[in-house]
Order: C-alpha cells, then sequence, then structure tokens
C-alpha cells in the first residue's frame, strides 16, 4: 500500500455516514505525546529526528501497528504526494513542509494516522465521518495505551503531558469537529456563532486547520484549553453541547431559507449543479463555493440526483494534488482548471462531451 | 489649539489613545491627564518622573536576565522560546518554571494542575469517570424533580464509584513511582 493506492477512493470520514451526518463531515481527535529522554522537535538535531523516527517506528511495529496500515517516509516522498496526505487529512501542512526524518503511519481505511516528528515526536489521530467523539476516544486511548506500553513518553504530575508547545500541556488533546454550515453563512448569522465559539474558548478554522479560510462553508471548531480539564470532560462538552447546537443553529436556518425563500434556495442548488456539470475550466475556490451549494440541496432533501457520499468525494477529489495524481504529472494552475472541470462533467453530466 | 478631553470636555487633552478594532479600524480617544487616570488608562498622575524612571531601569535587567534564562539540558534561552514559541525539551517545564507559569494559565483558562488521563491508566479508569459523570447529572436532575428516594440510590451508587476511581488512580500513580 502506498500513497498512489489512496487516491482513487475516499476514506471512511468522508464516507457522509454517522450521526449528524447532514451537518457534521467528520469527527477528529488527536493526542500529542514526547519520548522521555529527547529534546523537542526545534531543538533536535538531524541524528536525533533519526533516532526518534527509529524508536517510534519499532514501537509502532512492536505494538503491532504493522498489519493493518501502512508507513509513509515523508521525507522521502514527492511534493505532490504529501500534498495528497495533506488533502486527505493524513498529515498536518506542517508536517508536509517540515524538515528532516519524519513519517506517518495511516490505518488502511484512513481512520487512523500517528505522525512522527510534526511539531511533537508523536501526534496520534483518529478521525470517522460524523459526530462519533465518543468512539473515537476510545480508540485513541486504546492506541495511546498500547504504544505507551513500549515506549515512556514524557509525563509530569502537576503538567500532565509535555509538549513542545505549552498551549497543548497537560491532556494534549484536541478535538476537531468539521462542520458544514452553508445556510448559516446565507443568513448571515455565521458570525454569531464564531463569537459565542471564540467565547467559549474554542478556535474556529477552515478547512485545512491553522490558518486557512472556511471555504465551501467549512468550519472546524476545536478545544484550545488542554489543562485542567479532562479529556472525556472536553469531549463531553462538544459532542453534548457544544456541536449539537451549532447543529440546531444550521438547521433552523435551513428552515428558514425553505419557508420564506425556498425559489432562491433551490434557484442556488440548481445554478450550482448546472455550473458544475457544464463549465470547462473551474478554479479551486468556485469549485468549493458550488459544491458547498450542491451538498446543501442533497442534505435538504432538495437534489435528489446525488448522494452526500459522492458530493464529499467531489470535494476530494478536485483538490490539486489528486487532480495531479490522477492526470500523472504536474500541472499548472490553468491546466488544473480545465482538468478540474473535465472531472465534474465526467461524474455529474449526462452526456460527457 | 489643543483637543478636549472626550471624557470631562474640559481640560485639554494630553493623552491620545489609537485603538485597533478587531475590523482593524483605528478609533483615537483623547483624554487628559486626570481623566486618564481615573479611566486606569495611565499610571497615577503625581508619581515623579524619576520615580517611573528608576523603576523602568530596575525592570529592564530583570527582564534581560529572564530572557538570558538558559536550560542546562537542551540549550536553549528562555527569550529564544518567547521569540519561536516552542520549548525545546520536557525538562525546560522544571527550568522555566515560574516564568512559564503565567505563559500557561493565560492559555489554559487560568488553570495550572493537570487533570486528565495519566500514562500506564488503562481506559477503565476513564470509563469510571464517565460513568461518575453520568450519575452526577442524573443526581441533579433527581434533586431538581425532587425524587428523594432516586436521589439517596443514586448517590450511594457515586460513592461507590468513586471509592473505586480514587483506589484506581491511587494505585497508578504508586506504580509510575511518583
Amino acid at each position: 500500500m502506498s500513497v498512489d493506492d489512496l487516491t482513487g477512493h475516499v476514506g471512511e470520514w468522508l464516507r457522509g455516514t454517522g450521526p449528524m451526518s447532514d451537518i457534521v463531515i467528520s469527527s477528529r481527535i488527536r493526542l500529542a505525546r514526547n519520548i522521555v529522554g529527547y529534546p523537542f522537535l526545534s531543538r533536535a538535531s538531524g541524528d536525533e529526528k533519526r533516532e526518534i523516527y527509529r524508536a517510534l517506528g519499532d514501537a509502532l511495529s512492536s505494538a503491532g501497528f504493522g498489519s493493518n496500515s501502512f508507513f509513509v517516509d515523508i521525507e522521502n516522498i514527492s511534493d505532490v504526494d504529501r500534498q495528497v496526505l495533506v488533502e486527505r487529512h493524513l498529515i498536518s501542512r506542517q508536517h508536509a513542509e517540515g524538515e528532516g526524518s519524519r513519517g506517518v503511519s495511516v490505518s488502511l481505511n484512513e481512520t487512523h494516522a500517528l505522525m512522527i516528528n510534526e511539531e511533537d515526536h508523536l501526534r496520534m489521530q483518529v478521525l470517522k465521518s460524523g459526530l462519533q467523539l465518543e468512539t473515537l476516544w476510545n480508540d485513541i486511548s486504546i492506541i495511546d495505551d498500547r504504544l505507551g506500553s513500549e515506549i515512556e513518553f514524557a509525563f509530569d504530575e502537576r503538567l500532565g503531558y509535555l509538549t513542545a508547545c505549552p498551549t497543548n500541556v497537560g491532556t494534549g488533546l484536541r478535538v476537531s469537529v468539521m462542520l458544514h454550515l452553508p445556510a448559516l453563512k446565507i443568513t448571515g448569522e455565521i458570525e454569531k456563532v464564531m463569537r459565542a465559539a471564540k467565547d467559549l474558548k474554542l478556535a474556529v478554522r477552515g478547512l485545512f486547520g491553522e490558518g486557512t479560510d472556511a471555504i465551501g462553508d467549512f468550519y472546524q471548531v476545536s478545544n484550545q484549553v488542554t489543562l485542567g480539564i479532562s479529556e472525556e470532560e472536553i469531549i463531553d462538552m462538544f459532542s453534548g453541547q457544544i456541536i449539537p447546537q451549532i447543529v440546531d443553529y444550521e438547521r433552523a436556518a435551513r428552515e428558514a431559507l425553505s419557508d420564506q425563500r425556498s425559489v432562491q434556495l433551490d434557484d442556488k442548488v440548481w445554478r450550482a449543479y448546472g455550473i458544475l456539470e457544464n463549465a470547462r475550466a473551474m478554479a479551486s475556490e468556485e469549485t468549493m463555493f458550488f459544491l458547498s451549494h450542491l451538498r446543501m440541496g442533497v442534505s435538504m432533501g432538495r437534489f435528489n440526483q446525488l448522494d452526500i457520499g459522492t458530493i464529499n468525494e467531489l470535494f476530494l477529489q478536485i483538490q490539486p494534488a489528486h487532480l495531479q495524481k490522477r492526470n500523472g504529472g504536474k500541472l499548472s494552475g490553468e491546466q488544473r482548471s480545465i482538468a478540474r472541470a473535465n472531472y465534474l462533467r465526467q461524474r455529474l453530466g449526462h452526456n460527457n462531451n | 489649539m489643543g483637543i478636549l478631553c472626550q471624557c470631562c470636555n474640559q481640560a485639554n487633552a494630553t493623552v491620545h489613545l489609537t485603538d485597533i478594532q478587531a475590523g482593524g479600524e483605528p478609533v483615537e480617544r483623547h483624554y487628559c491627564e486626570a481623566c486618564a487616570a481615573q479611566e486606569g488608562i495611565t499610571m497615577k498622575p503625581h508619581e515623579p518622573i524619576n520615580t517611573m524612571i528608576e523603576k523602568f531601569v530596575k525592570m529592564v535587567p530583570a527582564m534581560r536576565d529572564a530572557a538570558q534564562l538558559t536550560c542546562p539540558n537542551c540549550g536553549i534561552s528562555f527569550g529564544e522560546f518567547r521569540a519561536q514559541g516552542l520549548l525545546g525539551c520536557p525538562e525546560d517545564y522544571t527550568e522555566f518554571g515560574e516564568l512559564l507559569m503565567p505563559l500557561i494559565r493565560r492559555a489554559h483558562d487560568d488553570c495550572d494542575v493537570h487533570r486528565g488521563k495519566r500514562p500506564g491508566q488503562t481506559n477503565d479508569v476513564g470509563k469510571l469517570r464517565v460513568q461518575i459523570r453520568s450519575l452526577e447529572r442524573q443526581l441533579e436532575d433527581a434533586v431538581a424533580e425532587e425524587a428523594f428516594e432516586d436521589a439517596a440510590r443514586l448517590r450511594d451508587q457515586l460513592n461507590t464509584l468513586r471509592s473505586g476511581y480514587d483506589a484506581s488512580k491511587h494505585g497508578d500513580a504508586s506504580e509510575d513511582g511518583a
């Protein structure tokens, strides 16, 4: 199994199933850990990074992560392959753009990805479609236990798990839930949600995490406080209060739109379909914009020619690195726009002209 | 021609502030010395300038000393950490202890003690914690509904679980040699 084998299909997290999957695209939990006896990566030499890489690689295989997973040596793959992993949310941008020995172990169904030598020595993450945080916590805690019995993690009685950045110290846990909120965007209420989230000390980011825009009306909501609160309390807060509340707002906004502006709503959805199905050159951002409207139409039952799983897949397949993999070589921005439009016509159109 | 203080509208404004709003819009504010002090914008106006300078001169070496404090284990200085935002090694948390704590508290809603999972702690302890929390919620509901028989039963269950939880946490801590 290699990066090449990934691009033809989608990971479990984009399947469009699971609780609240009309609005919740995916749930993700990551844990940050560091090995005792090594400096953090900003002070680690090339040799030390190699040692950490080997030590964690060994721990992964003796903990049994070889059989249902595959390992990618990030340092020695092409830029496009790294970008494929970023687009699939298996590694972070920071990990892709880093230096020196680094790698990721990915389960075959892409529900877990264990990054070696990102900002911390080990960043474990699990992801699934819909709102499934309890299951994810159970899964990642077992992974943490299995690796923790092979290798000693830096831990302090008072401060908990020690991380390179003090903003992650304690549990080292970050919950991120990706939401699709097109109706709140259309009604202009999204700003209210963002403000409320900030008051609750939550971060709201775009599709690819830190420093990215909310293209395609996707918003990632995540916790920032990792100390003084237990993992279960953080998860409880998300799945018991924060996410159901935002989902309710979005549903209310969708209802208001169908009650009061149903023609305009259908117009948005069908225009989106018309453009996606017929355009000859599509930039990435406008594609995301129209796919977002189409997804809203499908999940509201106003457009029945496609299912959510297919739309989710299109969101992934129109990303630059996925397009280039499918074309078997590097493409310029303009060539990508043409390839993207061709792909969309092929997937959506009735006649492949 | 001076600007009048926007607060009292009488004295000449000598304190001028430019706030950058969330949207990036600059907003100018003008106060006289007395109103600025009252608003908490400036220090007490009657503090003599030489005292202020003396305080500042004393502060600079303290800041310089803090910035130069270096971890013997990895060699990073506190100043370098501040510049890049990343620590050099796990020992920095001990070496920079008191300098670091205000930053940690600011990032974590004033908390500075870990309350989550520990190494070697099995998942059962986590599950126990989830059970305890759900019982606590049921108990609150029972009390709110004045269902006191239920509440008493829930309280007994909670006490049993809590003592089990404390025991398992203790067991883990001593195993770790902590």
